[in-house]
């Protein structure tokens, strides 16, 4: 089946776990970073986003790090990554198609 | 530890906004919330601090341990659930900090979840009132002599219920976030209340007088009057009947032919007469049972049914 685009939130969170563990607070704060404040993935949102994906099986918990035991920590599963690469592909694809039409 | 007060007030879902404004507008005053609820809260006297305050629903969180952190993690901090779901959250105010810092949904998509949740929380009540509603009106045209006030309570309950609840859970799958608290509890008691009244505490158990002074009364029966019982009860007969032939009267439900009463006496003396009717229609028929064919013949009848 076709993957359905992931909303903003969902590909920043699996994005900003690309690189490893991460907690809820540190994937928002590097969403917020890398788009220079124009993602900001709020409390509730963030607790919708990482429920429904620890669901999918795409993030899991992962414990927590030393001294910080009341931040859990998130990290992406093996359909996670594929799921966010078949993502990637999706919106490079998509501006591939948006560059050959506009820059005729 | 401050001065707590407790107040008592419901806020309506087409409220919601105005109930976050109001636990904002408190704090500023030095009020702070330390328990919210569907119709009680709490607040905590303390000058030094203000607030904002949030409140989110969602009845089926499965780790609240890691519900909570979520929001911890952004500097909020976790006051109390409702037994139906809200949970409310505070934020020390600073006035320096940009509005987005006290929304905790900050995307379509999740706004638009939180809209699914609660429609799915409030699609068994609308059915549960559908279904009370329709047997009210059922029962509306079976008994057209019953009270229409508390069946027009219900309706009116049922009607706003529906076109409020639909209304907000769009608007809300749309983005705007006005409405996310529905008083449930008091709509569901103003359509119970509408249905008690109207199946009983508000109607009267109807009043059947008549006053017949003579009639033809045929071998089959001279038809005296017709009543309806409109909820089952006890009710009182008061009879006096003066006739020349020997005549059998009896008081029959029309749906199941039952007697509830039967005399066959000459002249007729009861004063209020204890009598259990079930629900439905009743037939009094006074016949004749000397003459063949009916005869002509002079009948007083007295009837009160109450």
């Amino acid at each position: 089946m076709k993957q359905e685009p992931l909303t903003e939130s969902y590909f920043y969170i699996l994005l900003c776990l690309h690189k490893g563990p991460n907690h809820g607070y540190g994937i928002m704060q590097e969403a917020s970073e890398l788009t220079q404040g124009s993602v900001k993935i709020g409390s509730g949102t963030m607790y919708g986003a990482t429920s429904n994906m620890i669901k999918k099986k795409w993030i899991q918990e992962c414990g927590s790090e030393p001294g910080q035991e009341r931040r859990r920590l998130y990290e992406l599963t093996e359909q996670g990554s594929q799921i966010l690469r078949a993502e990637i592909s999706r919106l490079e694809q998509l501006v591939d198609h948006a560059h050959k039409i506009t820059k005729e | 530890m401050g001065e707590i007060i407790t107040k008592h007030e419901a806020y309506a879902a087409w409220d919601y906004e105005k109930e976050i404004e109001q636990l904002n507008k408190r704090s500023a005053e030095g009020w702070q919330l330390i328990q919210g609820g569907c119709f009680r809260s709490k607040y905590e006297k303390d000058t030094a601090v203000q607030y904002r305050f949030q409140i989110d629903f969602n009845r089926h969180i499965d780790n609240k341990m890691r519900y909570i952190e979520s929001f911890k993690e952004q500097g909020w901090e976790f006051i109390s659930s409702t037994f139906n779901g809200w949970h409310y959250f505070r934020k020390p105010y600073d006035p320096a900090l940009p509005q987005e810092e006290y929304e905790i949904y900050t995307d379509r998509p999740s706004m638009s979840e939180l809209g699914s949740r609660w429609l799915k929380f409030m699609l068994p009540m609308l059915v549960l009132v559908t279904v009370f509603f329709l047997y009210a009106a059922y029962e509306m045209i079976r008994f057209p002599e019953l009270s229409r006030v508390g069946i027009l309570v219900e309706m009116g309950a049922f009607l706003f219920l529906l076109t409020v609840g639909l209304i907000k859970t769009l608007q809300l799958k749309k983005g705007i976030r006005s409405a996310r608290k529905f008083p449930f509890p008091v709509i569901i008691f103003l359509a119970l209340a509408g249905y008690l009244c109207f199946t009983g505490i508000a109607f009267t158990k109807g009043n059947v007088q008549i006053t017949m002074k003579t009639g033809y009364i045929a071998k089959e029966g001279l038809e005296l009057a017709e009543f309806s019982a409109p909820i089952p009860d006890y009710y009182y007969l008061t009879l006096k009947t003066r006739t020349k032939d020997d005549t059998l009267i009896t008081i029959q439900n029309t749906s199941t032919g039952e007697n509830v009463f039967q005399s066959d006496s000459k002249n007729l003396d009861l004063h209020k007469k204890k009598l259990f009717l079930g629900r439905g229609k009743y037939q009094m028929v006074m016949t004749d049972q000397t003459q063949p064919g009916g005869s002509d013949t002079a009948v007083s009848v007295d009837l009160d049914l109450n």
